[in-house]
């Protein structure tokens, strides 16, 4: 994904935090996901649409990582939430 | 995966404030069939919540903390604020479904439908027939208008869910709703339960399947997936539920209840804060302690707990008594326990739960008993009785 690509929730998506862990409803594949602590963080983070480079930068601030492994691990994450239709790209 | 989602939801600790994860939120109470065996009866003189009500309840139970929205009725496609309700619930990122008889879902409505982000729908489906159908709604055509609503949500990719409830005069009909479901492909529920109305008027009791058929019923259609359930003897926790823990509903007069089917009242969202009533009110304290409590009758002692899906509500409405045994419950466990001992081999008398300690099933005569009570398997105390 490249840095400017703004990612968001899926439309097909109901959410909510419970006790500090979000519950994640992909509602056309009729699957249910809930988050570590870290996830909840990044969820909550992009929820209102966030480029790449944002959340990168958020996870830089937030947790004791380096760059690298920030966008590694950034990377990895949202292709995992692209593939569970729980995100989608904004054009 | 859905149905996985209880182990995928944090639970809180004994002591703290559950959160309600699933709301029932009745729309209307009004309906356009007049079904035989609905349980949902009209409160005249009361005014029904607006929309605006309605919305800031959504706005309130999505603070809290819910998930999970199921809109009811009456028919709640007769609100007439029934699309911008759910329009609502959804862009608020609810898990919205709603059961309904699919009567008002004409192409517009299934269009907005499918625009927004629905779970899924549950439409009641009472036979494979009009007659059948027709004769259990009491409306000419209805199933026909039914069938053809159910095709306008799913030409447009909702999700919809047969329900299929069994009476006396339908549950013939439930292999071939099943068959008419399959060709569909649309999933179904049939289920063999009938409850007492929620103004306790118990006539609907009269509308039960057979026992004999009520046995087929679950063989064929719950059989496959049912498996006893775990017996917490120490503390009976399975013998309570999700009403007042991870569960509330809201009739359309604003009345906060435990459960859909439990008609108990709590508070009104007219007069208190949804959160104020959710964390003060003295019947859902004394409901989240349910399994504690020292009032439990007959059932802690029970010797077919593993085969019972006691619902507390179902037996308040049944026998005015929350806290004892509920003789449907306790009839269906004798048939589970039934249906396993002979797919074992098993040849022994099965032993007489709690709540039929008279030997007698509302809606099962006594006739039925006796000549149930003939077959090799269990029921002897019923031949006693006859």
């Amino acid at each position: 994904m490249k840095p400017d690509t703004v990612v968001r929730p899926s439309s097909r998506t109901a959410f909510q935090v419970l006790d500090g862990q979000a519950v994640v409803v992909a509602t056309k594949k009729r699957t249910v996901h809930r988050f570590d602590d870290v996830a909840t963080d990044l969820w909550r983070y992009l929820e209102p649409g966030r480029t790449v480079r944002e959340i990168e930068a958020f996870v830089l601030k937030t947790y004791d990582v380096d760059e690298e492994t920030a966008k590694k691990d950034v990377g990895e994450f949202l292709e995992t939430l692209l593939s569970l239709d729980l995100v989608q790209v904004v054009e | 995966m859905i149905d996985r989602v209880k182990a995928l939801l944090p639970n809180r600790r004994q002591g703290e404030i559950p959160i309600p994860r699933a709301a029932i939120v009745e729309l209307t109470r009004r309906c356009n069939l007049a079904c035989r065996h609905c349980y949902a009866t009209p409160e005249r003189g009361r005014r029904e919540l607006s929309r605006e009500e309605i919305v800031g309840l959504l706005d309130q139970l999505r603070d809290i903390g819910t998930l999970f929205l199921t809109f009811v009725g009456g028919d709640p496609t007769v609100n007439r604020d029934f699309v911008s309700i759910v329009r609502h619930a959804s862009r608020a990122r609810f898990a919205v479904q709603f059961f309904s008889n699919g009567l008002l879902i004409d192409d517009a409505t299934a269009e907005a439908l499918a625009a927004e982000n629905l779970l899924h729908v549950g439409i009641s489906i009472y036979g494979a027939t009009p007659e059948i159908h027709d004769d259990l709604t009491r409306r000419r055509g209805s199933f026909e208008k039914t069938l053809r609503a159910v095709r306008r949500l799913k030409e447009r990719g909702v999700h919809v869910v047969f329900k299929f409830i069994a009476t006396n005069r339908n549950a013939h009909e439930a292999w071939a709703a099943v068959e008419m479901a399959r060709r569909l492909e649309i999933p179904i529920r049939v289920d063999p339960t009938i409850t007492a109305r929620d103004d306790l008027n118990s006539d609907t009791i009269a509308l039960r399947p057979s026992r004999d058929m009520h046995k087929r019923l679950l063989r064929d259609f719950q059989g496959p997936e049912w498996t006893p359930q775990e017996v917490d003897r120490a503390g009976n926790r399975d013998l309570s539920c999700g009403m007042a823990k991870t569960l509330v509903s809201v009739n359309a007069y604003g009345d906060v209840f435990p459960c859909v089917t439990l008609p108990i009242p709590a508070g009104n969202i007219r007069y208190a804060p949804f959160r104020t009533i959710w964390e003060e009110s003295t019947l859902l304290r004394e409901l989240r302690g349910f399994h504690r409590s020292s009032r439990l009758q007959g059932c802690p002692s029970c010797g077919l707990r593993a085969y019972c899906s006691r619902c507390p509500g179902n037996t308040y409405t049944e026998t005015r008594n929350l806290y004892g045994p509920s003789p449907s419950a306790c009839g269906e466990a004798v048939l589970w326990k039934e249906l396993e001992n002979e797919s074992k081999g098993i040849v022994e008398e099965v032993p007489l739960p709690p709540g039929l300690a008279d030997g007698h099933l509302p809606g099962w005569t006594p006739a039925e008993l006796a000549h149930e009570a003939g077959c090799s398997v269990g029921l002897r105390w019923a031949a006693d009785g006859a």
